[in-house]
This record gives C-alpha cells, structure tokens and sequence, in this order.
C-alpha cells in the first residue's frame, strides 16, 4: 500500500515536472518571438533617435531636479495615444550574474509611469504585451532604449503584424497540429537583421489545417512548416523527421516572403505540406578544456547557412555520458551549425560556426569543439576638473559627479579583422559592461578574435580622455607605445599626457584579460546641426549618409578616441556629445553601409584615419569645440564645396 | 529545446522568463530527486548484436467499428536522456493496420498521432502520453492496438471589460463530469487552448461530455509576469461564481460555437518589498537569491512562484504584480544553479490586501555546514571515476521534523575534481542525500558514512554545526535486471499502471523507493528493463497502482535477484489480483 502510494507520488511529480519543463520551453519560445536582443551598436556611432532622447534628456536635466532612483515616462500607441495600465519594467542593460528583480511601474490613464527604486547604472525600459510590438531602433535593432535614473524614456507600442494561412497534404486535406514559424529575414527598409537577432513567430494548425501566427515585428519574413524545430515540447509529432517545408510549397532556396506590416494581416499565406523526409546530422562535442561546471548544458544550432533561420536545435546535458547530437529532418542544402554553454555567468563556451553541407544523404561524425570564452576587466576613473580648470575653461560651478554605473563600455567585434580565422555568424557581435561602484568593470563572453572598445558616459560633461591597455595584449604595431597598468596611480597631468587611447584588442580563446583604465574627463562639448544641400543640387540621400567628426589639430590626428561618426536622421539632423574640446573637422559623405547594424568605423585603424582626414581637410569644414559648451544647428553642406 | 540565441543577455522578457524557467527547474529538481529513484538510467548505448536485431511492432487503429486509414502512428523514447525523441512513425493503411520496423531495444511509448480524436485508454497520468512498450533484441510484437474516439471542438472568443480582445489568455476547460480525466486528447500544446490577437480560441480533439470554461484567475493570490494583465477567473459566459456557470456540451465530431466569455476589469496587482537582514546582527544581506509566491490560506505552497532574484547591497528585495492574495518570500538556493549561501531562514508569510506592502524583513541565520567527499565503488581505475564524476550530482536537503521538504533548503553542492564538497547555509535538522538523476548510466546512491557509522538515512546537523569528513559512497554498475510481470485472478484495470522496483539490500534509505531504489514502469505485456544496475543483491517487486478514486493497488511477491557485475537476470514476476491487499514491504 504505502509502496504503491509512493510510486503514486513519484509518478504524479515527474508528470507535474514534465509538465513544469514543457512551460520552461514554452517561455523560453515566447522569448524568441518578441525578442528584443541588443543589437549591435558602435557606441560611437550615435543614431538619430537615441541623439533625439538624449537632447530631450539634456534638456530636461537642466530644467529640473535629477530624481536620482526614477525613469518616468509614458507609454504611447501607435497615434500617439496613452496606453494606461501597462505595466513598464527597468531592466539593467549589462549582465550581472546577480540578478536582481525588475523594477516595474504600471502607467496611469495619460500613459504615465515612474519606475522608482533604482540604482545608479544603465536600464533598457520597455513593455511587454502579447500581440504588441515594440518597434527595435531602425540602425541598431535594439528595443528598449538605455537609460539612466532621472532620464525621461518614452516607450511606442504597436500592434504587432499576423500571418495566417492554411497546411494541407498532396491531396488538399488539411494537416492538423503541424508546427508553422515565420522568421523575419529583412525589416522593411531591407536592412537584414543582426547575426544575433532572431524575430521569429511560431503558431500550429488547429482541426481545419488553419494557422495564425501573431504579434509579428514589422518585416519580410519566411514561413515555415514541419521539420525537426516544428514539434511542440514532449509530444508526438510525424512531422519532425521530415524536411520543413517553406511557404508556398517550397524548399529554402525557393522560398516566397511574406511581408508583415505592424497591425495588418498576411491571409492566404497557405502552405502545401511537401512531406519529404529529411536527413540526419549526427556528431560529438568535445571541449577545449573541460567545463567547469556539469551541471552546465550544450546548446546547438543549425541554421541555413547564413542566416539566422533555425533548421534544428539540440540540447545536450552535460552530466549524462556520451555527447552526441543529432538532428533530423535536415533537407539538402548549406548550414552552420554552433554550440555553445551558458553558465551562470552568462555565455562561458562557444565552438566557432562550422559549415555543414548535406547533399542526398546523412551526415554523421562531425566533431564540434567549443573552446572557453574570454573577459576583459578593468577600471574606469572619472576625473573632476579642479576649480582653476573650470573658470579657465569657462565651466559652470561643479556637476554631481557621474556614478560609474552609468557608463556603457562596449567590445564590438571587428568583423573583416577577424574574418579569416572566425566565419561569420557569430553569437554577437558585442558584448557590454557597466562598471560597479567603484568603477570596476569585466567584459563577458568575448569570442577569440579583434575587437574595438568604445566607452559611452551617460553624462554629456564627460568625455572620454583615454583608453589605457595592458601593452602586451594591444595589437603589435611598429609604433605602438607600450603602456601599462602602473600609469594607473600618476598624476593627472601625466594621464593626460599619456599616449593616445589604443581601444583595438586582440583577444585570444579563453583569455582573462585585466587592467584596462578608461578615464573620462569633465567639461565635454556636444555638437548638433543638418545636412543641407549645396545650392541648388537635390536633397541629400541621408538613408546612405554618414557624418564624421574628426580632429583638426595635428597634435590629435591620429587619436581614435577624437573620430566619431554618426548616421542623420530622416530629416538629415545630426548630433554628436560627449566630445573632447578642440577644433575639428565636419564631412558627410555617402557610405555603402550606411544601414548595416554594425558598420566598421571609418577611423579603425591609422590609414584608415589618414584617408579620412585628407577627404575631411579637403573639404574644408572646420567647427572650434569649447568645453562645457554646446553647438547645436550647425549647417553641414552636402556635397562638400569642390576643394580650392 | 534551445530556441533563442543563447547568447542573450538579460533583457525584460529574457530575465523573467528565464527565472520563471529556473524555477520550473528548481522545482523539478527538488520534487524529484527527494522522492524519486534514480530511475532508468540506461541510454541508447547498444552493442552491435543489439544493433542487428531490431524489432518490429504491429497493430490496428480503429474508431471502434473500422480501421482508420493514413494515421501516423508514431514511438517516442523514455529513456532519460533520450526522452521525446521520435524512434520511428509509420501511417496505417486503408484498413487501419501499421507496421513499424527497425526499432532498435529500449524504452519506448507509442502513440498514434490524431489530434482530432481521443484515444482510449490513455490518461493525463501517462507522461509523456503513450502506451509504454519495453523491446528486447529481436522480438516482434503484434496488435498493439488503439481506438480513437472522435473528438469534439469548441471555439468563442474572449473579451475584456471595454469589449477589447484578450490576447494569450489561456481557456481552461475543466469536465463537470469527472470520469471524463480518464479520456485523453491527442497531443495537445498549449497555443491550442490560448486566444490569437483576436480575443479568439479553438480547443479541438475534447473527449465528447460537459464541460465549464473558464478563463483568468482564482481568487487568492497570483503573481503577474511581464505586462500582462491579470483577470478573475470567469466562467462562461460571465459568471465568477462556478455555480453560476453555464454547462458546455461537446459531442463527438461536432463543434460548439459562440461559446465567449466575457471578462470584468483587470485585477488590480500591487508591489511587496522589504530586506533580508542577519538576525544576529541586524545587518542587511546582499546578494541572497530569493523567491516568492502565492500560497494557501493554510500556508502551503501553490503554483506560480517567480525567483532567482538576488537582494542589493542594502539587502533589499521587491516583487511586482501581486493580485490580492497570501503569498510568501524565502531565500532559496538554486540546486539546479549550485547557488551557495552561508545562510537560511524562514518564509515570511504577507498578505496582499489593496494596497502595496513595504518594509517586510525576513531574518536570516548563519546555516552549519557539511563537507565532505563523493567516491565510487565498482570503479577500478581512477579514469573511469574521472570521467563518471561530472555525471555526478548530490542532492542534499534537510527534512523538518514533521518529515516535510522544505522547500527553501536544498542543494547541489558543486564537487570539485577531487570528489570533495560543501554544503553551507543548512538549517538544522536531518540532512539527506540522494542523486539527481541525470540522466548518466549506472549511478546508484549506496551509503553516507561520517566517521565510521552508517548515516544512508541522513545526518543529524545541530544549529551553527561545522561537520566535516562525510562520505558518500556511489555504487557504479552496468547490470540488468529484466523480466515479465504475470496476472493471475484477474486483468490489469485498463486505468491502472504497472511498475517494477528493484532494490539493492542495505543501500540507500531501504524503500522500494528513493536512494538505492530503481523503479520503472511495464509494458502492457508485463515487460520491464531496470538498467545500470551495481552488482548486489536485490530485491525485485511489481506494483499495480490505480489513480482512480475507490481504485485498490496491489503488488507481487518481493523476488530475490543476486546481481554480478555487468549481470543480466531474467525475472517472473505474478501479481495476483485474487489475493488480498498486503502491506508489502516498507
């Protein structure tokens, strides 16, 4: 009896478990189809919208109190109508293996919220309401915005687009319980998504073969149905061994999209089931070193090749003997498969993409290696100017200082740098920091490979003085001066004089690298203005735009940390901050990548600079930068006035 | 199912729904390895003989009267590690009759795939649904058969109190008749029971009878995630009262329309936060992983709890979207994350009423801890406890005095290469040890010494103690024990569920379940592979349990099986239903 009773029990919780795990794997899915996944930015790179917010947040700075813990806003429709009883969430922008509860606020009748309780750092602001979208930055993909406490935010909810359509076999019956995902392939200016931004959407055919799949990011997406991704977690399925089948009745390469407009619907998106069967993808994991931690599991990826379409996933646990992986239903055809760990510290390993081509037949004993990822710590220092500083530099009294929360360092990854050893795509391009209180800061899950540090200051005051590395890790160059972490305890005079920033990092496969100094200095400028055209001649294309700023002194000519760029908005605004004092130069000029997510800078390494320079002096715009001050509507001439 | 880029960071969604799925996680973890056995650990790992014998499974699908043609009939695996993989599908042909070949041995449940019908037989209770089928080298089996009953639909819409559609709400659709839960519909998934952004649902494939509908909230507490809105629970058409509740008939083959619910205004949620501060000291405690959720007015647990939180630097916690209710906080460590604290303390109990809480402090104590060191026996070279080691997961929990789990005090001590390990922040009170089951072959919990005694059944822990030099012996094995179960005086009720525990004597906690125990469920032909098994004596029994109600279980005579290395021992085992219920062994 009691035996019994006891099996009873067992039985009823490894149901109510199996039940637990399925909801894990459901709100795990929901993730992926309202993602808002940071999306690569170079910090240096200011879009429009973010240079818009951070001019309405200037102005509001100066106007009123700094409520040092609150972000208020308003949480607005797509007609600019106020959405009340939302509730809005402040999540911190930088991953910190304590996590702590999102701070939340629901907002009034007029869409007002205030997200008390903060601690000083970097918040991404957003809400999340099914079948509502919000719409991701156009250049960065990026939904959410960064804000620190006491900055205004301003979150646009639309509702989001609908696919449906219906599945039927050969002979026109329809198919019941079949899995359908639409992955969003390009947005609707084009621009194709970031490696790691995945829109997809994914919805199931009820008794009639009739699918809907809703809350759709605005896009042109690809429909899928069946295959190894196409089954529902712990339940049979004859659909998941077969070859997906893409909308209309089609294999990826033939693929139709369907195109998604935020509120509308896509009818009639119907699917003829092809019911081929698919191939199998078999092979083992192995480990660079071994994981630190069992308890950790291996995820894999195959994707079409290229793309961010998931063809099939597996995930294996690590305790359990043997690690091989296999998928099913895989068609002929290019892919990339990846692997990777995520630990409790975020992404710890990850096996670098490797094509995998199936062509009439199983693939079987691919070996998939994943290797350690790297981090990069250091310290970031804020340097107030004495009193003698500010009256000669014609400051005002002193600022509250900046916390060190509320600056973002961000590693971009260089990708044509490190095109050779490490195919694209990659997990992300990026990855981010921000310091803690006492300016301590570590980079995270960085893949072997270049990348360039960029330092935004949440504080229009600050500029960036210097970007210090350990000289033994900064790429090898004939003229590099090698500086180290001693520098870190002299004199400011001696900081400032300090050989220019060398943000260009070589970082090797599981590599900790330390002692980074960052040091941001008071009494920044900040630069506004248009891009009109020259007499006479068309509007500009500010879509394929891109306006530079570039030091005018000899001294600075080659200092990275001098060059910025930006992307005008529709309008051809643009708006630069948190720049060093001096004199500079002003081009626009049309760049192919122009809309690319993460666009190489223009001043990545020195010839690039030169180039960039001579173009800038042979146009001849010039702006002097005074400290504390800001230069707004300045008026950039496009094309630039033939040189002399 | 990994469906999102693993690299992401922490965004709103990512960050709850990832601690909601910790704590799915964490309750999985605590709940099964305090009471269940190790389980069937054997993988798909086959010798090359296995591989060329495969098996081949036939049978008919009806609706009773005639053969329904073009069903796929499809066989997952039930092996842990391997678990809701497809093995094979096969459709039936114009008569109704497939045919699966090839199958390889091992562990499987078969299912035909019709999401229309309900099949007979099958209950929620079979996870994952199924009929179990357990395949020996080379053996063929015949008329495994299913009959389908035409399942019924009904559609409608949900509605919010300005007559908006409400999206992603899920329908609850609950029997008036209860021996209806022993129909099972075909393999269902959530979406099918959630409106689309039109307010609209269609739930198909119901077992034909009375239902209500309901959507929304119960009223005593719920925790609100993300933005979404929360709702009372109504009941078709608009009823909060159950009693008030219209009566919902599906039939077989037909569709009930219109059946829309409309819902009053969203609940009003409301925020709770507080400190989590030393009791000795007064000083606030960063960094202590916390949990919350609702509970009963009697104080037990219930569903929807959120955690993995951690408080600040002044200690401080806060939770968000708490409808009017009773709830509690508590710090818990993650087993499954191998969190570590130096501290325990309580649950606080709160209660919501129509206003925010603040100011709540819950107490924390300096816990004892235990350390020790994890070896093998049945391993001869220090390679295989190498590579076996990572597989390796202790649970370790403390039991209250009232044999309760509580649920803010387990662990999964990290084991450090060397085997040794720690556990901290422990309340005082009987510690007990199990495995996790991982899933990995042929690991069974066999004794926990602490300086020379026997403490298999748990270790006494007083209040601040510091104890050192534990022992946790694992046993390692490759054999099997396998066998048929018989039936005399009568058949097994088509609701009862048949399994097989077999027990190595004075291992583990001595139960036909837990440590030292493994326990898996037959076939309906009475066949049962226990795998991984360490060489002992051991104690073999079959147990018939029945889930409904007035339902009597019964059990075999307990079988000795002396168990070599790598063994493999056939068994026969006979329940006897004619025979009265006994008490069995403990």
């Amino acid at each position: 009896m009691k035996t019994s009773r006891a099996l009873a029990a067992l039985l009823f919780i490894t149901l109510a478990c199996a039940l637990n795990s399925a909801a894990g794997a459901r709100a795990q899915e929901s993730v992926v189809v309202q993602s808002d996944i940071p999306k690569p930015q170079a910090a240096q790179t200011t879009s429009p919208q973010n240079a818009a917010t951070a001019a309405a947040r200037a102005d509001k700075t100066d106007k009123t109190k700094r409520a040092a813990d609150t972000i208020t806003g308003r949480v607005l429709g797509e007609g600019g109508e106020p959405l009340g009883g939302i509730s809005v969430a402040a999540i911190p922008r930088s991953f910190t293996p304590n996590y702590r509860a999102p701070h939340t606020a629901l907002t009034d009748d007029e869409g007002g919220f205030r997200v008390v309780g903060l601690e000083p750092g970097i918040y991404s602001v957003s809400a999340s309401v099914p079948g509502y979208v919000t719409e991701p930055d156009p250049l960065t993909g990026r939904v959410g915005g960064e804000y620190k406490p006491g900055d205004p935010a301003t979150v646009r909810l639309v509702k989001g687009g609908v696919i449906t359509g219906a599945a039927t076999d050969a002979q026109g019956e329809p198919l019941v319980a079949l899995g359908v995902r639409a992955y969003r392939v390009r947005d609707l200016d084009g621009r194709l998504p970031p490696p790691n931004a995945v829109y997809v959407g994914a919805g199931r055919t009820d008794d009639r073969g009739v699918y809907r799949i809703y809350g759709l990011q605005p896009g042109a997406y690809v429909v899928l149905a069946g295959g190894p991704s196409s089954a529902s977690f712990g339940l049979a399925s004859p659909y998941g061994a077969d070859a997906p089948t893409f909308y209309p009745s089609s294999t990826r390469d033939t693929a139709a999209e369907v195109t998604v407009r935020a509120g509308a619907e896509a009818a009639g998106v119907d699917i003829r089931y092809r019911d081929e069967p698919g191939h199998r993808v078999t092979g083992k994991v192995e480990f660079q070193t071994p994981p630190s931690d069992p308890t950790n599991s291996v995820g894999l990826i195959l994707s079409y090749a290229s793309s961010n379409i998931q063809a099939a996933t597996d995930y294996l646990n690590l305790s359990a003997s043997g690690i091989s992986f296999s998928f099913e239903g895989i068609t002929d055809g290019d892919y990339d498969l990846q692997a990777s760990i995520t630990g409790r510290d975020g992404l710890v390993s990850v096996a670098p993409p490797q094509r995998v081509t199936v062509r009439g037949a199983d693939v079987s004993g691919l070996r998939v290696t994943l290797a350690p990822l790297a981090s990069v710590s250091g310290t970031l220092a804020v340097e107030p100017a004495t009193e003698a500083e500010r009256a000669r530099a014609g400051c005002e009294g002193a600022h509250a200082p900046l916390p060190p929360q509320e600056t973002l360092i961000t590693a971009t990854f260089d990708r044509a740098a490190s095109a050779k050893a490490q195919p694209a795509p990659r997990f992300s391009l990026t990855r981010e920091a921000t310091p803690d209180d006492a300016g301590a800061f570590t980079l995270r899950s960085l893949e072997a490979g270049r990348y360039r540090l960029s330092v935004h200051p949440f504080d229009e005051n600050l500029y960036v003085r210097s970007i210090q590395l350990p000289g033994a890790n900064a790429p090898a160059t004939p003229a590099a001066p090698r500086t180290n972490i001693a520098t870190q305890g002299t004199t400011r005079a001696a900081a400032a004089a300090a050989p220019p920033a060398r943000e260009v990092l070589d970082i090797r496969s599981g590599q900790q690298l330390s002692g980074v100094v960052v040091r941001l200095a008071e009494g920044a400028s900040a630069l506004s203005g248009h891009v009109f055209a020259a007499d006479g001649a068309q509007a500009p294309p500010y879509a394929s735009l891109r306006v530079h700023l570039l030091p005018a002194e000899r001294e600075h000519a080659d200092d990275p940390l001098r060059f910025f760029e930006t992307t005008p908005g529709a309008d051809g605004a643009f708006s630069f901050k948190s720049l060093p004092p001096g004199r500079y130069l002003l081009l626009a000029r049309v760049v192919a990548d122009a809309h690319e997510a993460a666009p190489r800078p223009a001043f990545r390494d020195a010839d690039a600079r030169a180039s960039l320079r001579r173009e800038a002096e042979a146009a001849g715009t010039t702006v002097e930068l005074q400290p504390c001050r800001r230069t707004s509507d300045f008026a950039l001439r496009f094309p630039p006035p033939a040189p002399k | 199912m990994l469906t999102r880029d693993p690299s992401m960071p922490q965004s709103s969604k990512a960050g709850r729904l990832f601690s909601k799925v910790r704590a799915a996680l964490v309750v999985c973890a605590a709940l099964v390895v305090c009471v269940a056995a190790p389980g069937p650990l054997q993988t798909f790992a086959q010798t090359s003989a296995q591989r060329e014998a495969p098996t081949t499974i036939t049978g008919r699908v009806t609706d009773g009267e005639h053969g329904l043609p073009g069903v796929a009939v499809v066989l997952m695996s039930s092996e842990p590690t391997t678990r809701f993989r497809e093995a094979a599908h096969a459709k039936t042909d114009a008569e109704g009759n497939y045919r699966l070949t090839n199958v390889q041995p091992g562990n499987y449940k078969l299912l035909p795939f019709a999401p229309v019908y309900v099949v007979e037989g099958l209950s929620m209770y079979d996870y994952p649904p199924g009929k179990p089928l357990n395949l020996s080298a080379g053996e063929s089996v015949e008329n495994i058969d299913f009959r389908l009953v035409r399942g019924g639909v009904v559609t409608g819409r949900i509605t919010d109190a300005d007559g908006n559609p409400v999206i992603a709400e899920r329908v609850s659709v609950m029997p008036v008749d209860k021996n209806q839960q022993a129909l099972m519909r075909g393999p269902t998934d959530p979406r099918d029971y959630s409106t689309d952004d039109r307010g609209v649902y269609r739930i198909y494939g119901l077992p034909p009878g009375s239902y209500h509908l309901s959507v929304g909230q119960d009223n005593n507490g719920a925790v609100s995630f993300g933005s979404r809105k929360l709702y009372q629970r109504t009941f078709y058409p608009d009823a909060t009262d159950e009693a008030q509740a219209k009566t919902v008939e599906v039939t077989a083959g037909g569709e009930t329309t219109d059946i829309d619910i409309k819902l009053g205004a969203a609940m009003k949620t409301f925020r709770a936060s507080g400190r989590f501060v030393n009791a000795e000291t007064g000083q606030p405690v960063a960094n202590i992983s916390y949990s919350y959720g609702p509970i009963t007015t009697d104080g037990n647990f219930r569903g929807g709890f959120r955690g993995g939180f951690t408080t600040n630097a002044r200690g401080e916690f806060q939770t968000d979207g708490l409808t009017p209710g009773r709830y509690t906080v508590f710090t818990a460590s993650f087993p499954s994350m191998q969190d570590s604290s130096e501290f325990y303390g309580d649950p606080l109990n709160f209660e919501v009423v129509d206003a925010d809480v603040t100011g709540l402090v819950v107490k924390l104590h300096t816990g004892a801890s235990v350390s020790g060191v994890v070896t093998f026996e049945g391993v001869s070279d220090g390679a295989t406890a190498a590579r076996l080691l990572p597989s390796l997961r202790l649970y370790a929990y403390t039991e209250a005095t009232n044999q309760a789990v509580l649920p803010n005090n387990a662990s999964v001590p990290a084991i450090a290469a060397d085997g040794s390990f720690r556990i901290a922040g422990l309340r005082p009170g009987r510690l007990r040890f199990n495995l996790v089951d991982t899933g990995a072959k042929g690991l069974t919990l066999s004794r926990a010494e602490l300086n020379g005694a026997n403490v298999t059944g748990g270790v006494d822990v007083a209040e601040g103690a510091q104890v050192a030099g534990l022992r946790v012996v694992v046993a390692y094995g490759s054999g099997v024990i396998r066998g048929q179960v018989n039936f005399a005086g009568g058949e097994l009720p088509q609701d009862a569920r048949l399994f097989v525990s077999a027990r190595r004597v004075g291992a583990g906690g001595g139960g036909a379940i837990g440590p030292g125990s493994s326990a898996v469920q037959a076939d309906a032909r009475g066949r049962f592979v226990v795998h991984g098994l360490p060489p002992g004596e051991y104690e073999v029994q079959a147990h018939v349990m029945v889930f409904e109600p007035g339902g009597r279980p019964s059990q075999s005579e307990s079988q000795h099986v002396s168990l070599a290395e790598g063994g493999d021992m056939n068994v026969t085992l006979t329940i006897d239903f004619a025979a009265p219920a006994k008490g069995g062994k403990p």
